[in-house]
């Protein structure tokens, strides 16, 4: 997934000024910044839910070309919240995942999707009715279920994911995380905005640092998440350290210089 | 990602699928019963059954028969159907569209734009030339409704609409100032008609079936037919938008033509059925609430059963208006209104007024 020279006005205001992004399949490449500096709307951007100048190619693809129905098999959204408009079940919503005609074939597809996000036997439960942390996971599941299989012969799909674990407890943090990188390793590509610095570091091949719209650095974690970059972009003096054996870098909020 | 997950059954006796699959042979039974009771019910003690044995054995049909049957109560039992289905449907999809379970076509000014025209060719219908007066006859008032219904769907898609796109909430408010001001220009009519017109105009707004000839329903079958089958197919994006638009996108649906697509079945269902049998309240609001509390909210059953249940109420509710002041005939509107709001209040207060609906 390539996307050139983005720009995107929202109203009179510019919210990105010329972005080049690279994210490559068999990766999780993650995209963080402050609040406000363009990482969701660069998100809806890949996945083509808002005109920008510039272009995104998904799999050597211009996305604008591509009818939503040639799109939906190609990526899975996951946005960061939901909210439902009637009471569907969460067995419903995650079969909207499963394309058309293909429903009655795939049938078995949602339950397995629901046992990766630890939701076995939520089936018959109102999606209204769960917590803000189940509902984000039921709907991780409808994505999952939209491009079960991370690669086939001809092309990788892609999994683009917004704050996925922001109102998880640890442990589901860990799991859907989990998710990610197993859907990267077969083959997939995965690109998700994160705010956790340290759950980016320990997952993430790949980071996208984004201030004020633009690109401010990318590589690998252990190159972008330094003590300039806490600096230059969050404003905070706040020392990175790093586990020894590969080197992860680290956050420890209480080394914050008062 | 196939690792060792136990396998869950989905097609148990909880899948709500299978309810919904069920309910709809059921409503088929119904609106066939409903239908012959409709038929046997009446002023005129025309027998349905001497007619069948008439029709049998060969013999002529008695002219009483005849009449009753065929000019009077059969036509008015296709219009019922057509009418109940088309604002049972209606109210489906424009509840989707909004996601809101109050939506009707009422609050987008598609039946205010309607009763505009009914009340301009109800009061101003006698001072147009006698050459159009004699040739639109009697179907002017619906010509009329039609064409109000229309104006108003394309003057607020005009207004919501930008680049292509069509803002959904745009719709909504525009949709209260569009039917404040029909109201207004109806005030006006009201305002100068004599009292003949008063009474005319009053009649129609309450709705009533009674109107019901075949032409009348050749007429408005196709449009509401056309639309009632093409909405079939906006189940799967209307299940996508109860999630947003957004997401809606993300899973594949064209969201601008699905809309489209909708706005157009709704103001062409609604500005016939609007037509032809004046105001008639409710159907669209009780009918997909009751289905849904019932069969849950997946638009693939709800808009058939919407359609079928639709026609049934809207029969029962005309025999009611036919028998409780019988020989006279109270305004079917009245008749939906006195059973449909009780049911909805009902249904609000056993949910303790809370959303989730």
């Amino acid at each position: 997934m390539k996307a050139e020279n983005i720009c995107v006005s929202l109203g009179r205001k510019q919210i990105l000024h010329g972005i080049d992004f690279t994210a490559e399949p068999g990766k999780v490449t993650a995209i963080i910044g402050p609040n406000g500096s363009g990482k969701s709307t660069l998100l809806k951007t890949l996945s083509g839910d808002i005109p920008a100048s510039g272009t995104v190619t998904l799999n050597g693809q211009d996305i604008t070309t591509l009818k939503p129905w040639e799109l939906a098999p190609m990526r899975g959204v996951l946005p960061q919240a939901s909210t439902v408009a009637f009471p569907f079940s969460v067995l419903e919503i995650v079969r909207l995942g499963l394309a058309n005609g293909l429903a009655a074939m795939e049938d078995h597809l949602p339950s397995q999707a629901l046992a990766h996000v630890d939701l076995t036997g939520f089936e018959n439960r109102s999606y209204q009715n769960l917590s803000g942390g189940e509902q984000q996971r039921v709907q991780l599941a409808r994505v999952l279920t939209q491009v079960w299989e991370s690669a086939n012969s001809d092309q990788s799909r892609w999994l683009l994911l917004d704050e996925p674990v922001a109102s998880l407890d640890i442990a589901h943090q860990f799991t859907v995380l989990g998710i990610a990188r197993d859907f990267a390793a077969r083959g997939g590509g995965v690109i998700v905005v994160m705010h956790d610095l340290n759950l980016t570091a320990l997952f993430a091949d790949q980071v996208y640092v984004l201030s004020q719209g633009r690109v401010w650095g990318s590589g690998a974690p252990q190159e972008v998440l330094t003590s300039a970059t806490m600096q230059q972009v969050y404003g905070i003096d706040l020392p990175i350290s790093t586990v020894p054996p590969s080197e992860v870098p680290f956050i420890l909020p209480q080394a914050m210089s008062r | 990602m196939t690792s060792a997950i136990e396998h869950l059954p989905t097609g148990s006796t909880f899948d709500r699928r299978v309810i919904a699959r069920r309910f709809t042979v059921m409503l088929v039974l119904l609106l066939g019963l409903v239908s012959l009771a409709s038929v046997s019910v009446g002023a005129s003690d025309a027998s349905v059954r001497a007619a069948v044995a008439d029709l049998f054995s060969g013999r002529a049909m008695s002219d009483l028969n005849r009449v009753v049957l065929w000019d009077i109560r059969l036509p008015r039992l296709a219009m019922g159907i057509l009418v109940g289905s088309a604002l049972a449907v209606s109210g489906v999809v424009m509840q989707g569209l909004f996601r809101n379970p109050l939506a009707d076509p009422g609050i987008v000014g598609v039946s205010a734009g309607a009763g505009l025209g009914a009340i301009s060719a109800i009061i101003l219908g006698s001072y147009l030339p006698v050459a159009i007066q004699d040739w639109a006859g009697s179907g002017l008032v619906a010509i009329a409704a039609f064409s109000g219904a229309w104006a108003s769907v394309l003057i607020l898609y005009r207004v919501s609409t930008r680049r292509g796109q069509t803002s959904v909430a745009t719709m909504l408010l525009a949709g209260i100032a569009l039917g404040a001001l029909s109201g207004a220009a109806s005030g006006v009519m009201i305002y100068v008609a004599d009292d003949q017109q008063l009474r005319d105009l009053t009649f129609w707004g309450m709705g009533s079936l009674a109107g019901a000839t075949w032409i009348k329903v050749v007429t408005v079958a196709p449009i509401i037919l056309i639309a009632v089958v093409s909405t079939q197919f906006l189940a799967r994006a209307l299940n996508g938008m109860a999630m947003g638009e957004a997401v809606a996108h993300h899973i594949g649906i064209p969201v601008q033509r699905s809309k489209n697509l909708a706005i157009l079945a709704v103001a062409g269902a609604t500005g016939a059925a609007v037509a032809v049998s004046g105001g008639i309240g409710f159907i669209g609001i009780v009918v997909p609430h009751l289905l849904r509390l019932a069969t849950g909210p997946d638009h693939h059953r709800l808009l058939m059963n919407s359609a079928l249940l639709g026609a049934s109420l809207l029969l029962c509710a005309d025999m009611i208006s036919r028998v409780i002041v019988a020989p006279a005939e109270l305004p079917i509107g009245i008749v939906t209104a006195i059973l449909g709001a009780p049911v909805f209040l009902w249904i609000l207060l056993r949910r303790h007024g809370t959303m989730g609906m």
